[in-house]
């Protein structure tokens, strides 16, 4: 049996030739359109500079967990670029660990949102009937609730901490990437190829993992940005509740919740993280509405 | 109905014995086993949740564990806040979204358009807590227009009711309306688009009278849906600036109650919440039949 699965795919290697040539050729236009695309650049290096701060953290920053008592609440000065908050840490230096944070959870997140969605979406989408029933309602009662409800429910029934809230964020992402891949596989399992493949033998299999995937995998990179930059704004809320990160770890949330009383004082504790994280969420969009001009340039006649 | 029973079970907590209790008090596993029995959590999982169910649906929805106080009185006592202030939220960020939309719709590609794209994207990024603390720091610790936090009903007192209202309504609503005038643009594009508009035209009508009667009345529908949607999404958002704000609604009940793992007034809260948002959208979609009579319901 093995080998003759192995045979038909070799044939189907053949068949697809044709189809794969004109594939690689936009793949060469695809980095010529993104170097052209200011949206993109823009949001890659806004997304860039963090990662390589928070890459580079142990070399550029201080220590983020450090007190010094005498030095409290300080300005920003040549010493401290973003002042120092009510135990004398160093802001600037939290912000760069707590870039660490909102990116890992931007990551596992968005990772568990993928690894489970997308699955759920292909094989509801394609084998349709009572799966796609069940897997779609079960979405439905999940998209029911607002993304940060939901996702504060589940991390206070999980308890604080980082890998809690990281869990909530990644359950919280599934339905919209299971819809997503769901509507594409729809569509793709329509395809002529599709029928095509099916012709020589393939198996279902085959199909999904080799046509179907491949296909409809554009929209879901897009997705896969734009729930990142969701993904850090509902951290950001769980942390300021008290249920992410736990302290001494610095997060963005977690230091706006801890500078908002000294608000009228040390404005500099609400300013600068609230920054961090709104020019990662604009740039971590700017990225996904680029990667989608870049992806599929169709979309973009579509959507004007 | 099945997603508001999944939504049910699913806001069924794990083991909140050991959260009432205290995880690191050194207790005994006798104590646990007495404390579950007393709470009725050492019966399977079903048959405490139709427990449960059950007395929701009398309205009983037990007590917090933490002052005592019937869970269902002060949700009755709440629910209205915040009922309040989304709808608030949701006008304001009409006001917002629908003119800028059709400006930037009507100006495709023009300056304007570029300007309420880029307001729309840098309002998406900026989370809403944030925002409103920028407006307690700029508006009540500066400039001292605007009392910090509280909440007096509009209701007894206009003024004082709505110069507390007005910096969480703009704080959630600011950001919802980002979402909504991308969804105004689009929508107001597309059916520019469309024959009937251009037999207008063509009819020689003012394009004042095209605009106002013929598109922007179409366009708005799928509009009308999406600000149901949003409606939602603010309830969510209400729970952080309901706390940042003091305003004494669900979401900062809620958010207490997470401080102190009430779960009683978590699961409750949320799910009046919940329902909250299930029903806004079935209204929306019994408005949507409405508006537009070609869409029929079986």
């Amino acid at each position: 049996m093995p080998s003759s699965t192995r045979e038909s795919a070799t044939n189907k290697t053949d068949v697809a030739a044709s189809a794969v040539a004109p594939v690689s050729q936009a793949r060469t236009g695809l980095w010529h359109r993104a170097r052209r695309n200011h949206q993109m650049l823009i949001g890659m290096a806004c997304v860039g500079t963090f990662a390589l701060l928070a890459l580079l953290a142990p070399v550029i920053a201080k220590d983020p967990t450090a007190l010094d008592l005498m030095n409290d609440l300080l300005p920003p000065s040549t010493s401290a670029p973003f002042g120092t908050d009510e135990l004398g840490r160093d802001q600037f230096s939290r912000i760069v660990y707590g870039g660490r944070v909102s990116l890992q959870v931007a990551m596992l997140a968005v990772g568990i949102g993928l690894v489970f969605g997308v699955p759920v979406g292909l094989i509801a989408g394609f084998y349709g009937e009572r799966i796609d029933n069940l897997t779609m309602r079960i979405m439905d009662g999940l998209q029911a609730f607002p993304a940060v409800l939901l996702a504060i429910v589940i991390a206070s029934v999980l308890g604080s901490g980082l890998t809690n809230a990281m869990i909530a964020i990644g359950i919280v992402s599934i339905p919209g990437f299971a819809r997503l891949m769901r509507g594409q596989t729809l569509q793709i399992k329509e395809t002529d190829y599709v029928l095509s493949a099916r012709a020589v033998g393939a198996s279902n299999r085959h199909i999904i993992l080799r046509h179907i995937l491949p296909n409809g995998v554009a929209p879901i990179i897009v997705a896969a940005a734009v729930s990142s930059a969701g993904a850090i704004l509902t951290e950001a809320s769980l942390s300021f509740v008290g249920l992410g990160a736990r302290p001494p770890t610095p997060s963005w949330g977690g230091m706006l919740q801890t500078g908002y009383p000294y608000l009228g004082t040390a404005i500099w504790l609400s300013l600068f993280p609230g920054l961090a994280i709104a020019v990662t969420t604009l740039g971590l969009n700017f990225l996904g509405d680029g990667l989608r001009d870049v992806l599929d340039p169709k979309l973009r006649r579509g959507y004007n | 109905m099945s997603i508001i029973v999944f939504g049910l079970t699913f806001l069924i907590p794990g083991d909140p014995v050991v959260a009432i209790l205290g995880p690191d008090t050194a207790r005994t596993m006798e104590s646990l086993e007495v404390a579950r029995r007393e709470l009725g959590l050492d019966q399977p999982l079903p048959i405490q949740y139709f427990n449960w169910l059950g007395k929701a649906l009398q309205g009983d929805l037990g007590r917090s564990t933490r002052n005592k106080h019937p869970v269902s009185e002060s949700l009755a006592q709440r629910l209205p806040v915040s009922i309040e202030l989304a709808v608030v939220s949701i006008i304001i960020a009409a006001i917002i979204a629908v003119p800028l939309g059709i400006l930037a719709a009507i100006r495709v590609n023009s300056r304007w358009d570029l300007t309420a794209s880029l307001i729309s994207v840098v309002g998406l990024a900026i989370p809403n807590f944030w925002l409103g603390i920028l407006m307690i720091w700029l508006f009540a610790v500066q400039l001292k227009w605007l009392p910090a936090s509280g909440y007096t009903s509009v209701f007894e007192d206009p003024i004082a009711g709505l110069r507390h209202m007005i910096m969480p309504a703009l704080a959630l609503g600011g950001g919802a309306s980002a979402g909504l005038m991308r969804h105004v643009r689009s929508s107001l594009l597309e059916v520019l688009r469309d024959d009937y508009i251009r037999t207008a035209r063509a009819k020689g009508l003012q394009e004042r009278r095209v605009l106002l009667r013929h598109a922007l009345k179409n366009s708005l529908i799928p509009v009308v849906t999406v600000m149901g949607l949003t409606l939602g999404g603010l309830m969510g958002g209400s729970l952080i600036v309901e706390s940042i704000f003091l305003v004494p609604g669900v979401g900062s009940l809620l958010v207490t109650a997470i401080f102190h793992r009430d779960f009683p007034v978590i699961q409750a809260g949320a799910m009046v919440l919940a329902l909250f948002v299930i029903l806004i959208n079935l209204g929306v979609d019994l408005l949507y039949a409405f508006l537009d009579p070609r869409i029929r319901y079986e």
